[in-house]
Protein backbone atom coordinates (compact mmCIF):
# COMPACT_ATOMS: atom_id res chain seq x y z
CA UNK A 1 0.00 0.00 0.00
CA UNK A 2 1.02 3.58 -0.77
CA UNK A 3 1.74 5.95 1.84
CA UNK A 4 -0.93 9.02 1.70
CA UNK A 5 0.20 12.22 0.59
CA UNK A 6 0.45 14.96 2.93
CA UNK A 7 -1.89 16.94 0.77
CA UNK A 8 -4.27 14.00 0.38
CA UNK A 9 -4.50 13.69 4.18
CA UNK A 10 -4.83 17.55 4.60
CA UNK A 11 -8.01 17.10 2.15
CA UNK A 12 -9.86 14.13 3.63
CA UNK A 13 -9.22 15.95 7.00
CA UNK A 14 -11.05 19.32 5.95
CA UNK A 15 -13.71 17.16 4.10
CA UNK A 16 -14.45 15.36 6.81
CA UNK A 17 -16.37 18.02 8.99
CA UNK A 18 -17.22 20.69 5.54
CA UNK A 19 -20.23 22.32 8.10
CA UNK A 20 -17.73 23.57 10.80
CA UNK A 21 -14.88 24.63 8.04
CA UNK A 22 -17.40 26.70 6.17
CA UNK A 23 -18.18 28.41 9.12
CA UNK A 24 -14.65 28.84 10.13
CA UNK A 25 -13.83 30.41 6.43
CA UNK A 26 -17.22 32.50 6.49
CA UNK A 27 -15.85 33.95 9.83
CA UNK A 28 -12.32 34.85 8.75
CA UNK A 29 -13.60 35.91 5.20
CA UNK A 30 -16.07 38.71 7.02
CA UNK A 31 -13.06 39.82 9.03
CA UNK A 32 -10.86 40.08 5.82
CA UNK A 33 -13.67 41.76 4.14
CA UNK A 34 -15.06 44.26 6.48
CA UNK A 35 -10.83 45.16 7.77
CA UNK A 36 -10.10 45.72 3.45
CA UNK A 37 -13.32 47.25 2.80
CA UNK A 38 -12.71 50.10 5.43
CA UNK A 39 -9.07 50.23 4.30
CA UNK A 40 -10.13 50.66 0.86
CA UNK A 41 -13.29 53.26 1.27
CA UNK A 42 -10.72 55.21 3.51
CA UNK A 43 -8.18 55.29 1.26
CA UNK A 44 -9.99 55.75 -2.06
CA UNK A 45 -11.85 58.50 -0.70
CA UNK A 46 -8.52 60.53 0.22
CA UNK A 47 -7.17 59.51 -3.51
CA UNK A 48 -10.39 61.04 -4.92
CA UNK A 49 -10.54 63.91 -2.50
CA UNK A 50 -6.57 65.12 -3.26
CA UNK A 51 -7.17 64.47 -6.95
CA UNK A 52 -10.45 66.84 -6.81
CA UNK A 53 -8.77 69.51 -4.59
CA UNK A 54 -6.09 69.97 -6.88
CA UNK A 55 -7.99 69.94 -10.10
CA UNK A 56 -10.62 72.35 -8.23
CA UNK A 57 -8.51 75.14 -9.90
CA UNK A 58 -9.81 77.93 -7.49
CA UNK A 59 -8.35 78.93 -4.29
CA UNK A 60 -11.85 80.19 -2.89
CA UNK A 61 -15.19 79.03 -3.82
CA UNK A 62 -18.03 82.13 -3.01
CA UNK A 63 -21.69 80.65 -2.26
CA UNK A 64 -24.31 82.55 -0.96
CA UNK A 65 -23.96 83.38 2.74
CA UNK A 66 -24.96 80.04 4.45
CA UNK A 67 -24.65 77.81 1.83
CA UNK A 68 -21.20 76.37 1.99
CA UNK A 69 -22.50 72.88 3.09
CA UNK A 70 -24.77 72.85 -0.35
CA UNK A 71 -22.39 73.56 -1.69
CA UNK A 72 -19.51 70.96 -0.82
CA UNK A 73 -22.70 68.25 -0.45
CA UNK A 74 -23.01 69.02 -4.35
CA UNK A 75 -19.23 68.98 -5.12
CA UNK A 76 -18.94 65.49 -3.38
CA UNK A 77 -21.83 63.63 -4.48
CA UNK A 78 -22.63 64.97 -7.65
CA UNK A 79 -26.45 66.10 -6.95
CA UNK A 80 -27.29 69.43 -7.63
CA UNK A 81 -27.05 71.79 -4.63
CA UNK A 82 -30.08 74.70 -6.29
CA UNK A 83 -29.08 78.12 -4.77
CA UNK A 84 -28.56 81.76 -6.16
CA UNK A 85 -26.94 84.91 -5.70
CA UNK A 86 -26.70 88.40 -7.37
CA UNK A 87 -24.21 88.56 -10.52
CA UNK A 88 -22.85 91.80 -8.98
CA UNK A 89 -21.18 90.47 -6.10
CA UNK A 90 -18.78 89.33 -8.56
CA UNK A 91 -17.78 92.56 -9.21
CA UNK A 92 -17.50 93.02 -5.63
CA UNK A 93 -15.03 89.75 -5.23
CA UNK A 94 -13.33 90.83 -8.22
CA UNK A 95 -12.61 94.69 -6.99
CA UNK A 96 -10.40 93.20 -3.88
CA UNK A 97 -6.94 93.85 -4.44
CA UNK A 98 -6.25 90.44 -3.34
CA UNK A 99 -7.99 88.59 -6.29
CA UNK A 100 -6.31 87.48 -9.20
CA UNK A 101 -9.44 86.05 -11.23
CA UNK A 102 -12.96 85.44 -11.11
CA UNK A 103 -15.55 83.27 -13.10
CA UNK A 104 -19.07 82.71 -12.33
CA UNK A 105 -21.12 79.44 -12.39
CA UNK A 106 -24.57 79.01 -12.37
CA UNK A 107 -26.10 75.35 -10.80
CA UNK A 108 -29.19 73.69 -12.53
CA UNK A 109 -30.35 69.98 -12.52
CA UNK A 110 -31.71 68.31 -15.20
CA UNK A 111 -35.42 66.61 -15.11
CA UNK A 112 -36.08 63.15 -13.57
CA UNK A 113 -38.61 60.68 -15.36
CA UNK A 114 -38.73 63.32 -18.09
CA UNK A 115 -38.82 62.51 -22.29
CA UNK A 116 -36.66 66.38 -22.65
CA UNK A 117 -34.01 65.49 -20.44
CA UNK A 118 -31.03 62.49 -21.74
CA UNK A 119 -30.24 61.89 -18.34
CA UNK A 120 -31.95 62.12 -14.88
CA UNK A 121 -30.99 64.53 -12.09
CA UNK A 122 -27.78 65.35 -13.57
CA UNK A 123 -25.67 68.30 -11.75
CA UNK A 124 -25.83 70.93 -14.91
CA UNK A 125 -23.20 73.51 -14.28
CA UNK A 126 -23.24 76.52 -16.54
CA UNK A 127 -19.89 78.24 -16.70
CA UNK A 128 -18.19 81.25 -18.39
CA UNK A 129 -15.64 79.62 -21.36
CA UNK A 130 -14.49 83.49 -21.42
CA UNK A 131 -13.30 83.88 -17.67
CA UNK A 132 -13.34 80.29 -16.93
CA UNK A 133 -9.80 78.52 -15.34
CA UNK A 134 -11.26 75.58 -13.31
CA UNK A 135 -12.94 73.39 -15.85
CA UNK A 136 -11.68 73.93 -19.66
CA UNK A 137 -7.90 73.36 -18.60
CA UNK A 138 -9.00 69.86 -17.64
CA UNK A 139 -10.66 68.77 -20.51
CA UNK A 140 -8.85 65.17 -21.60
CA UNK A 141 -7.66 66.90 -25.03
CA UNK A 142 -7.44 70.84 -24.55
CA UNK A 143 -9.06 72.25 -27.87
CA UNK A 144 -8.04 75.60 -27.85
CA UNK A 145 -11.05 76.70 -28.82
CA UNK A 146 -14.29 78.50 -26.98
CA UNK A 147 -17.01 76.41 -26.91
CA UNK A 148 -20.17 77.08 -28.78
CA UNK A 149 -23.66 78.12 -26.87
CA UNK A 150 -24.60 74.05 -27.79
CA UNK A 151 -21.62 72.28 -26.67
CA UNK A 152 -21.11 70.68 -23.70
CA UNK A 153 -18.27 69.11 -21.60
CA UNK A 154 -18.56 65.85 -19.55
CA UNK A 155 -17.71 64.68 -15.89
CA UNK A 156 -15.41 61.75 -16.44
CA UNK A 157 -18.17 59.23 -15.74
CA UNK A 158 -20.43 60.40 -18.54
CA UNK A 159 -17.59 60.48 -21.26
CA UNK A 160 -19.06 59.70 -24.59
CA UNK A 161 -17.45 60.22 -28.08
CA UNK A 162 -17.17 63.97 -29.14
CA UNK A 163 -20.32 64.87 -31.04
CA UNK A 164 -22.68 62.43 -28.60
CA UNK A 165 -26.09 64.20 -28.91
CA UNK A 166 -27.67 65.04 -25.33
CA UNK A 167 -30.96 66.83 -24.08
CA UNK A 168 -31.91 69.07 -20.97
CA UNK A 169 -34.86 70.88 -20.88
CA UNK A 170 -35.63 69.78 -24.96
CA UNK A 171 -32.80 71.73 -25.90
CA UNK A 172 -30.19 69.77 -28.34
CA UNK A 173 -26.59 69.67 -26.95
CA UNK A 174 -23.26 67.95 -28.06
CA UNK A 175 -20.27 66.57 -26.46
CA UNK A 176 -17.50 68.44 -27.01
CA UNK A 177 -15.13 66.48 -24.38
CA UNK A 178 -15.11 64.99 -21.19
CA UNK A 179 -13.28 66.10 -18.39
CA UNK A 180 -10.08 63.73 -16.77
CA UNK A 181 -11.63 62.16 -13.76
CA UNK A 182 -11.76 63.57 -10.14
CA UNK A 183 -13.33 60.85 -7.91
CA UNK A 184 -15.33 63.83 -7.05
CA UNK A 185 -19.73 64.43 -8.11
CA UNK A 186 -17.67 66.63 -10.38
CA UNK A 187 -16.86 63.60 -12.64
CA UNK A 188 -20.86 63.10 -13.12
CA UNK A 189 -21.79 66.54 -13.47
CA UNK A 190 -22.52 67.72 -17.58
CA UNK A 191 -20.79 71.65 -17.83
CA UNK A 192 -22.87 74.01 -20.01
CA UNK A 193 -21.80 77.37 -21.37
CA UNK A 194 -23.63 80.12 -19.27
CA UNK A 195 -25.14 81.69 -22.73
CA UNK A 196 -26.22 78.30 -23.75
CA UNK A 197 -27.36 77.54 -19.95
CA UNK A 198 -29.44 81.06 -20.17
CA UNK A 199 -31.20 79.72 -23.88
CA UNK A 200 -32.17 76.54 -22.26
CA UNK A 201 -33.95 78.21 -19.46
CA UNK A 202 -35.46 80.72 -22.58
CA UNK A 203 -36.72 77.47 -24.67
CA UNK A 204 -37.87 75.38 -21.67
CA UNK A 205 -41.18 76.92 -21.47
CA UNK A 206 -41.58 75.70 -25.09
CA UNK A 207 -39.50 72.73 -25.68
CA UNK A 208 -39.68 71.34 -21.87
CA UNK A 209 -41.86 69.29 -19.83
CA UNK A 210 -41.18 71.68 -17.25
CA UNK A 211 -39.96 75.19 -17.35
CA UNK A 212 -36.43 76.25 -15.96
CA UNK A 213 -36.66 79.35 -14.20
CA UNK A 214 -32.92 81.17 -14.45
CA UNK A 215 -33.16 84.48 -14.39
CA UNK A 216 -29.63 85.51 -15.82
CA UNK A 217 -28.67 88.65 -13.00
CA UNK A 218 -28.38 85.52 -10.95
CA UNK A 219 -25.38 82.90 -10.45
CA UNK A 220 -24.83 80.31 -7.95
CA UNK A 221 -20.77 80.28 -7.22
CA UNK A 222 -17.79 82.60 -7.72
CA UNK A 223 -14.48 80.84 -8.48
CA UNK A 224 -11.75 82.45 -6.68
CA UNK A 225 -8.26 82.60 -7.83
CA UNK A 226 -6.32 84.82 -5.49
CA UNK A 227 -2.62 86.87 -6.13
CA UNK A 228 0.21 85.01 -5.17
CA UNK A 229 1.29 85.98 -1.76
CA UNK A 230 4.28 88.17 -3.05
CA UNK A 231 2.52 90.07 -5.35
CA UNK A 232 -0.32 91.44 -3.04
CA UNK A 233 -1.79 88.41 -2.20
CA UNK A 234 -3.24 87.02 0.71
CA UNK A 235 -3.16 83.43 2.26
CA UNK A 236 -6.12 81.81 1.47
CA UNK A 237 -7.70 81.46 5.16
CA UNK A 238 -7.08 85.26 5.53
CA UNK A 239 -8.51 86.16 2.14
CA UNK A 240 -11.56 84.31 2.93
CA UNK A 241 -12.26 86.06 6.33
CA UNK A 242 -12.17 88.92 4.64
CA UNK A 243 -14.31 88.73 1.84
CA UNK A 244 -16.39 87.10 4.20
CA UNK A 245 -15.76 90.18 6.84
CA UNK A 246 -16.09 92.97 3.84
CA UNK A 247 -19.19 91.41 1.88
CA UNK A 248 -21.66 89.92 3.92
CA UNK A 249 -23.89 88.29 1.76
CA UNK A 250 -20.99 85.64 0.94
CA UNK A 251 -19.62 82.42 2.59
CA UNK A 252 -16.27 81.13 1.32
CA UNK A 253 -15.35 78.06 0.88
CA UNK A 254 -11.87 76.69 1.60
CA UNK A 255 -10.37 73.43 -0.03
CA UNK A 256 -10.34 72.23 3.38
CA UNK A 257 -14.26 72.81 3.72
CA UNK A 258 -14.05 69.33 1.47
CA UNK A 259 -11.68 67.17 3.62
CA UNK A 260 -13.60 67.86 6.46
CA UNK A 261 -16.85 67.20 5.03
CA UNK A 262 -15.50 63.96 3.56
CA UNK A 263 -13.87 63.13 7.01
CA UNK A 264 -17.33 63.98 8.51
CA UNK A 265 -19.09 61.44 6.28
CA UNK A 266 -16.82 58.82 6.13
CA UNK A 267 -16.89 58.91 10.56
CA UNK A 268 -20.16 56.53 10.87
CA UNK A 269 -19.36 54.01 8.05
CA UNK A 270 -15.47 53.15 8.54
CA UNK A 271 -16.02 53.06 12.73
CA UNK A 272 -18.94 50.76 12.15
CA UNK A 273 -16.96 48.89 9.55
CA UNK A 274 -13.83 48.95 12.16
CA UNK A 275 -15.77 48.17 15.47
CA UNK A 276 -17.18 45.26 14.04
CA UNK A 277 -14.06 44.10 12.19
CA UNK A 278 -12.46 44.07 15.91
CA UNK A 279 -15.06 42.45 17.69
CA UNK A 280 -15.19 39.47 14.98
CA UNK A 281 -11.48 39.14 14.73
CA UNK A 282 -10.52 37.88 18.28
CA UNK A 283 -13.77 35.56 18.16
CA UNK A 284 -12.99 33.92 15.19
CA UNK A 285 -9.17 33.69 16.88
CA UNK A 286 -11.04 32.29 19.85
CA UNK A 287 -13.14 29.61 17.51
CA UNK A 288 -10.53 28.39 15.27
CA UNK A 289 -8.69 27.92 18.45
CA UNK A 290 -11.78 26.25 20.21
CA UNK A 291 -12.42 24.33 16.97
CA UNK A 292 -8.90 22.53 16.49
CA UNK A 293 -9.11 21.83 20.53
CA UNK A 294 -12.10 20.13 20.12
CA UNK A 295 -10.74 18.36 16.07
CA UNK A 296 -7.30 17.44 18.51
CA UNK A 297 -9.86 15.92 20.98
CA UNK A 298 -12.10 13.61 18.69
CA UNK A 299 -8.93 13.10 16.87
CA UNK A 300 -6.84 11.65 19.41
CA UNK A 301 -7.20 7.80 18.64
CA UNK A 302 -6.20 8.34 14.76
CA UNK A 303 -3.31 10.73 15.78
CA UNK A 304 -2.31 8.17 18.05
CA UNK A 305 -2.76 5.20 15.05
CA UNK A 306 -0.45 8.07 12.86
CA UNK A 307 2.51 8.18 15.58
CA UNK A 308 2.34 4.39 16.17
CA UNK A 309 2.78 3.94 12.34
CA UNK A 310 5.53 6.09 12.17
CA UNK A 311 4.30 9.82 11.46
CA UNK A 312 6.59 12.16 13.45
CA UNK A 313 5.54 14.71 15.57
CA UNK A 314 6.75 17.08 13.38
CA UNK A 315 4.37 15.65 10.97
CA UNK A 316 1.17 15.79 13.36
CA UNK A 317 2.39 19.45 14.33
CA UNK A 318 2.52 20.29 10.47
CA UNK A 319 -0.80 18.70 9.79
CA UNK A 320 -3.01 20.54 12.20
CA UNK A 321 -1.31 23.85 11.21
CA UNK A 322 -2.08 23.41 7.67
CA UNK A 323 -5.06 22.83 8.26
CA UNK A 324 -5.70 26.07 9.92
CA UNK A 325 -3.56 27.68 7.36
CA UNK A 326 -6.08 26.49 4.32
CA UNK A 327 -8.91 27.16 6.20
CA UNK A 328 -7.55 30.60 7.00
CA UNK A 329 -6.39 31.04 3.51
CA UNK A 330 -9.66 30.02 1.45
CA UNK A 331 -11.19 32.48 3.91
CA UNK A 332 -8.71 35.27 2.76
CA UNK A 333 -8.89 34.42 -0.26
CA UNK A 334 -12.89 34.78 0.13
CA UNK A 335 -12.72 37.66 2.20
CA UNK A 336 -10.66 39.60 -0.48
CA UNK A 337 -12.59 38.35 -3.06
CA UNK A 338 -15.74 39.85 -2.22
CA UNK A 339 -14.80 43.13 -0.12
CA UNK A 340 -13.15 44.26 -3.81
CA UNK A 341 -16.06 42.47 -6.31
CA UNK A 342 -18.20 44.51 -3.86
CA UNK A 343 -15.86 47.54 -4.05
CA UNK A 344 -15.68 47.35 -7.73
CA UNK A 345 -19.28 46.65 -8.95
CA UNK A 346 -20.80 49.71 -5.83
CA UNK A 347 -18.16 51.82 -5.26
CA UNK A 348 -20.36 54.61 -7.47
CA UNK A 349 -23.44 54.10 -5.21
CA UNK A 350 -21.17 54.30 -2.07
CA UNK A 351 -19.42 57.48 -3.32
CA UNK A 352 -22.87 58.73 -4.12
CA UNK A 353 -24.60 57.55 -0.57
CA UNK A 354 -21.61 58.66 1.49
CA UNK A 355 -21.01 61.74 -0.59
CA UNK A 356 -17.29 61.38 -0.88
CA UNK A 357 -15.06 61.17 -3.37
CA UNK A 358 -13.86 57.98 -4.55
CA UNK A 359 -10.62 57.27 -6.77
CA UNK A 360 -9.05 53.85 -6.55
CA UNK A 361 -5.71 53.81 -4.91
CA UNK A 362 -2.13 53.34 -6.64
CA UNK A 363 -1.37 49.69 -7.34
CA UNK A 364 1.76 49.98 -4.83
CA UNK A 365 -0.68 51.13 -1.95
CA UNK A 366 -3.48 48.42 -3.02
CA UNK A 367 -1.07 45.79 -2.69
CA UNK A 368 0.23 47.03 0.88
CA UNK A 369 -3.43 46.94 2.26
CA UNK A 370 -3.91 43.72 0.46
CA UNK A 371 -0.51 42.09 1.61
CA UNK A 372 -1.10 43.62 5.38
CA UNK A 373 -4.87 41.75 5.36
CA UNK A 374 -3.44 38.57 3.68
CA UNK A 375 -0.69 38.40 6.63
CA UNK A 376 -2.79 39.15 9.64
CA UNK A 377 -5.48 36.47 8.58
CA UNK A 378 -3.20 33.59 7.83
CA UNK A 379 -1.04 34.55 11.29
CA UNK A 380 -4.51 35.07 13.14
CA UNK A 381 -5.34 31.33 11.18
CA UNK A 382 -1.96 29.51 12.26
CA UNK A 383 -1.57 31.59 16.11
CA UNK A 384 -5.10 30.11 16.97
CA UNK A 385 -4.50 26.89 15.57
CA UNK A 386 -0.61 26.58 17.57
CA UNK A 387 -1.45 25.24 21.53
CA UNK A 388 -3.85 22.41 20.06
CA UNK A 389 -1.59 21.33 17.70
CA UNK A 390 1.39 21.58 19.79
CA UNK A 391 -0.49 19.29 22.12
CA UNK A 392 -1.81 17.04 19.17
CA UNK A 393 1.99 16.51 18.30
CA UNK A 394 3.36 15.99 21.84
CA UNK A 395 0.79 12.97 22.71
CA UNK A 396 1.98 9.69 23.30
CA UNK A 397 0.78 7.20 20.67
CA UNK A 398 0.00 4.38 23.26
CA UNK A 399 -2.21 6.62 25.38
CA UNK A 400 -3.55 8.75 22.73
CA UNK A 401 -5.22 5.38 21.22
CA UNK A 402 -5.54 4.18 24.90
CA UNK A 403 -7.87 7.40 25.39
CA UNK A 404 -9.34 7.92 22.32
CA UNK A 405 -11.23 4.58 22.29
CA UNK B 1 -29.65 13.13 5.97
CA UNK B 2 -28.83 13.42 2.03
CA UNK B 3 -32.97 14.12 1.13
CA UNK B 4 -32.28 17.04 4.10
CA UNK B 5 -28.92 18.26 2.55
CA UNK B 6 -30.81 18.32 -1.24
CA UNK B 7 -33.73 20.45 0.29
CA UNK B 8 -31.25 22.72 1.93
CA UNK B 9 -29.77 23.03 -1.72
CA UNK B 10 -32.85 23.33 -3.33
CA UNK B 11 -33.76 26.31 -0.95
CA UNK B 12 -30.41 28.43 -1.55
CA UNK B 13 -31.11 28.22 -5.31
CA UNK B 14 -34.95 29.04 -4.79
CA UNK B 15 -33.78 32.35 -2.32
CA UNK B 16 -30.94 33.57 -5.03
CA UNK B 17 -33.74 32.74 -7.96
CA UNK B 18 -36.19 35.06 -5.76
CA UNK B 19 -33.37 37.57 -4.88
CA UNK B 20 -32.75 37.77 -9.03
CA UNK B 21 -36.67 38.34 -9.48
CA UNK B 22 -37.13 41.13 -6.86
CA UNK B 23 -33.65 43.24 -7.34
CA UNK B 24 -34.93 45.32 -10.43
CA UNK B 25 -38.57 45.40 -9.27
CA UNK B 26 -37.81 46.39 -5.48
CA UNK B 27 -34.28 46.29 -3.94
CA UNK B 28 -32.58 48.28 -6.14
CA UNK B 29 -35.27 48.88 -9.25
CA UNK B 30 -34.50 49.74 -12.75
CA UNK B 31 -35.18 53.05 -14.32
CA UNK B 32 -38.71 54.15 -14.04
CA UNK B 33 -40.17 51.18 -11.50
CA UNK B 34 -40.23 51.58 -7.73
CA UNK B 35 -38.45 54.27 -5.96
CA UNK B 36 -36.91 55.71 -9.27
CA UNK B 37 -40.71 56.12 -10.64
CA UNK B 38 -40.25 59.75 -10.25
CA UNK B 39 -42.72 60.90 -13.09
CA UNK B 40 -42.57 64.38 -14.35
CA UNK B 41 -43.76 63.00 -17.42
CA UNK B 42 -45.61 60.16 -18.58
CA UNK B 43 -44.45 60.78 -22.28
CA UNK B 44 -41.00 59.17 -21.71
CA UNK B 45 -41.94 55.90 -22.37
CA UNK B 46 -39.84 53.08 -21.76
CA UNK B 47 -35.80 53.22 -20.31
CA UNK B 48 -33.57 50.79 -22.29
CA UNK B 49 -33.25 48.73 -18.68
CA UNK B 50 -37.11 47.99 -19.39
CA UNK B 51 -36.04 44.94 -21.40
CA UNK B 52 -33.59 43.52 -18.65
CA UNK B 53 -36.16 44.13 -15.62
CA UNK B 54 -38.59 41.54 -17.59
CA UNK B 55 -35.85 39.50 -18.85
CA UNK B 56 -34.47 39.35 -15.17
CA UNK B 57 -38.14 38.75 -13.74
CA UNK B 58 -37.73 35.53 -16.11
CA UNK B 59 -34.66 34.46 -15.35
CA UNK B 60 -35.51 34.96 -11.39
CA UNK B 61 -38.62 32.83 -12.14
CA UNK B 62 -37.18 30.07 -13.91
CA UNK B 63 -34.68 29.76 -11.13
CA UNK B 64 -37.30 29.41 -8.35
CA UNK B 65 -39.00 26.78 -10.38
CA UNK B 66 -35.52 24.87 -10.59
CA UNK B 67 -34.81 25.64 -6.68
CA UNK B 68 -38.05 24.12 -6.28
CA UNK B 69 -37.59 20.73 -7.62
CA UNK B 70 -35.17 19.57 -5.40
CA UNK B 71 -37.33 20.79 -2.71
CA UNK B 72 -39.77 18.13 -4.20
CA UNK B 73 -37.64 15.20 -5.16
CA UNK B 74 -34.80 15.37 -2.42
CA UNK B 75 -32.53 13.11 -4.89
CA UNK B 76 -28.98 14.55 -6.06
CA UNK B 77 -30.32 13.17 -9.34
CA UNK B 78 -32.61 16.15 -9.46
CA UNK B 79 -30.03 18.61 -7.70
CA UNK B 80 -27.30 17.96 -9.77
CA UNK B 81 -28.99 19.13 -13.24
CA UNK B 82 -30.63 21.80 -10.91
CA UNK B 83 -27.25 23.13 -9.74
CA UNK B 84 -26.48 23.36 -13.93
CA UNK B 85 -29.54 24.97 -14.78
CA UNK B 86 -28.87 27.81 -12.01
CA UNK B 87 -25.45 28.97 -12.83
CA UNK B 88 -27.23 28.57 -16.85
CA UNK B 89 -29.34 31.45 -15.45
CA UNK B 90 -26.87 33.09 -13.85
CA UNK B 91 -25.08 33.32 -17.20
CA UNK B 92 -28.06 34.66 -18.56
CA UNK B 93 -29.09 36.92 -15.89
CA UNK B 94 -25.36 38.90 -16.49
CA UNK B 95 -24.95 38.40 -20.16
CA UNK B 96 -28.95 40.38 -20.66
CA UNK B 97 -28.13 43.61 -18.92
CA UNK B 98 -24.52 43.62 -20.59
CA UNK B 99 -24.81 42.57 -23.84
CA UNK B 100 -28.59 41.42 -25.06
CA UNK B 101 -31.75 44.10 -23.54
CA UNK B 102 -28.88 46.32 -22.08
CA UNK B 103 -29.05 49.04 -19.27
CA UNK B 104 -29.33 53.16 -19.67
CA UNK B 105 -26.47 54.66 -21.55
CA UNK B 106 -25.29 56.81 -18.34
CA UNK B 107 -23.83 55.66 -15.10
CA UNK B 108 -25.84 58.12 -13.25
CA UNK B 109 -29.04 56.00 -13.58
CA UNK B 110 -29.86 54.09 -11.18
CA UNK B 111 -30.22 50.69 -13.05
CA UNK B 112 -26.25 51.22 -13.93
CA UNK B 113 -25.38 52.92 -10.33
CA UNK B 114 -27.55 50.12 -8.43
CA UNK B 115 -29.30 47.52 -10.42
CA UNK B 116 -26.40 46.10 -12.54
CA UNK B 117 -23.92 45.35 -9.56
CA UNK B 118 -26.64 43.69 -7.36
CA UNK B 119 -27.82 41.68 -10.18
CA UNK B 120 -24.06 40.96 -11.00
CA UNK B 121 -23.34 40.03 -7.07
CA UNK B 122 -26.17 37.94 -7.14
CA UNK B 123 -25.22 35.95 -10.31
CA UNK B 124 -21.37 35.32 -8.40
CA UNK B 125 -23.54 33.58 -5.58
CA UNK B 126 -25.45 31.61 -7.90
CA UNK B 127 -22.16 30.32 -9.46
CA UNK B 128 -20.62 29.71 -6.38
CA UNK B 129 -23.46 27.90 -4.74
CA UNK B 130 -24.08 25.91 -7.71
CA UNK B 131 -20.17 24.74 -7.93
CA UNK B 132 -20.45 24.26 -4.41
CA UNK B 133 -23.75 21.68 -5.05
CA UNK B 134 -22.34 19.67 -7.68
CA UNK B 135 -19.15 19.53 -5.44
CA UNK B 136 -21.06 17.97 -2.65
CA UNK B 137 -23.34 15.72 -4.36
CA UNK B 138 -20.26 14.74 -6.82
CA UNK B 139 -19.97 10.97 -4.60
CA UNK B 140 -23.42 10.31 -4.18
CA UNK B 141 -24.33 10.83 -7.72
Amino acid sequence: MSRPSFALLLRKNLLRRPARNLILVLCLAAVVGMQVSAELIERASRRGLELGLSRLGADLVAVPRGLSEELTHSFMSGEAGLFYMDRSLEQKIAARPFVARTSTQVYLKSLAGAACCSAWDVFLIGFDPASDFTVQPWLDRNQGRVLGEDEVIVGAALAAPAGTPLKFYGRQFRIAGSLAATGTGLDRAVFIPMAGAYRMAEESRAKAEKELKLDPSRISAVMIKLKPEGQGGLPAFRAAYELEMQIPELSILQPEDFLIKTQKNLAGTLGALRSASLVIWPVTALLIGLVFALAAHERRRELGLLRALGATRGFVFRMMAGEALVIAGIGTAAGLAGSLGLFAGFSRLLARSLEVPFSWPPGAEMARVLSLAISLALLTGVISALIPAVQSSRMEPYEAIRRGE
Amino acid sequence: MTAMKARSAGAVILLLGLLLLLTPWLIFPVCGVGRNAAGVSRALGHHGCHGTLWAETAIGSATIIIGLLPLIWPKPRVLRPAAWASAGCALLAVLFPLFITGMCNFPTMPCRLATLPAIETVAAFQVISASFILLAFRKTS
